[in-house]
C-alpha cells in the first residue's frame, strides 16, 4: 500500500512543477492567479494522501482553512486585476 | 492488500492522473480562458477521487470532513472560474479568435450601439 502512496504523491509533485512552470511563465496576472489556485488544490490533495498514509487525521480541519483562504484569495485577486485594466 | 486498499489505491492514482492532466493542460493550453477548463474540471474530479480514497483509508468522521473539502471545491471552482474569465475577458487577455461563441462579446457591442 506505501508504493500506492508513493506513485501518488510522485504525481501529484510533477503536476505541482508543471503549475510551477506556469506560474513563473505567467505570461498575464489572470494566468498566475489560476496557477496558485491549482497549486492549492494539488496541496490539498497531496496534504489528503498524506493523512491516508499516517493514519491520522488530526489535521483535517488545516484543509478547509486552506481551501477557503485560497477561495478569498483567488476571488480578490481577480477582482483587483478587473478594477485596475481598461475596459477593453 | 483488502478490496479497502485496492478501491482506494484506484481511486487516488486516478485523481493524480487526473491532476496530473489538468496541470499539462494548464501548461500547454493558449490563454486564460482555455487554461481555465484546464484548471477547473480535471482538478477538482482528481482533488474528489483523492478525497474519496483517503476517506478509504481514514475512516467514517474524517470521511464526512473530507466530503465537506470536497463539496467547498465543487461550489469555489466554478465561481473563482467564472470571476477571472470575466476580468481576462475585461483585461482582453483572451484569444477572440479561438473563441466559438462570443455571446458576452455581442452583448456588449449591442450596449455600446445602443448606448451611443
Amino acid at each position: 500500500m506505501s508504493v500506492v502512496f508513493a506513485i501518488t504523491f510522485a504525481l501529484l509533485s510533477v503536476a505541482g512543477l508543471l503549475v510551477i512552470v506556469r506560474l513563473l511563465r505567467g505570461r498575464t496576472t489572470l494566468d498566475r492567479i489560476v496557477a496558485v489556485d491549482v497549486f492549492v488544490t494539488l496541496i490539498v490533495a497531496s496534504a489528503c494522501v498524506g493523512m491516508g498514509y499516517l493514519q491520522d487525521a488530526s489535521n483535517i480541519a488545516l484543509l478547509l482553512a486552506f481551501a477557503l483562504l485560497a477561495f478569498i484569495g483567488s476571488v480578490s485577486a481577480a477582482r483587483l486585476v478587473e478594477r485596475k485594466e481598461p475596459y477593453r | 492488500m483488502n478490496w479497502i486498499d485496492v478501491v482506494s489505491a484506484v481511486l487516488m492514482i486516478g485523481g493524480a492522473l487526473s491532476c496530473l492532466l489538468g496541470a499539462i493542460g494548464l501548461l500547454s493550453f493558449p490563454d486564460v480562458a482555455a487554461r481555465l477548463q484546464a484548471a477547473t474540471k480535471p482538478q477538482t474530479l482528481g482533488l474528489i477521487l483523492v478525497l474519496i480514497g483517503a476517506a478509504f483509508q481514514l475512516g467514517f468522521p474524517e470521511a464526512l470532513a473530507l466530503a465537506l473539502v470536497g463539496l467547498f471545491q465543487m461550489l469555489t471552482a466554478p465561481i473563482v472560474a467564472q470571476l477571472v474569465g470575466r476580468a481576462a475577458y475585461r483585461a482582453d487577455s483572451i484569444r477572440r479568435d479561438t473563441l466559438v461563441i462570443d455571446e458576452l462579446g455581442e452583448r456588449l457591442d449591442r450596449e455600446r450601439s445602443s448606448a451611443r
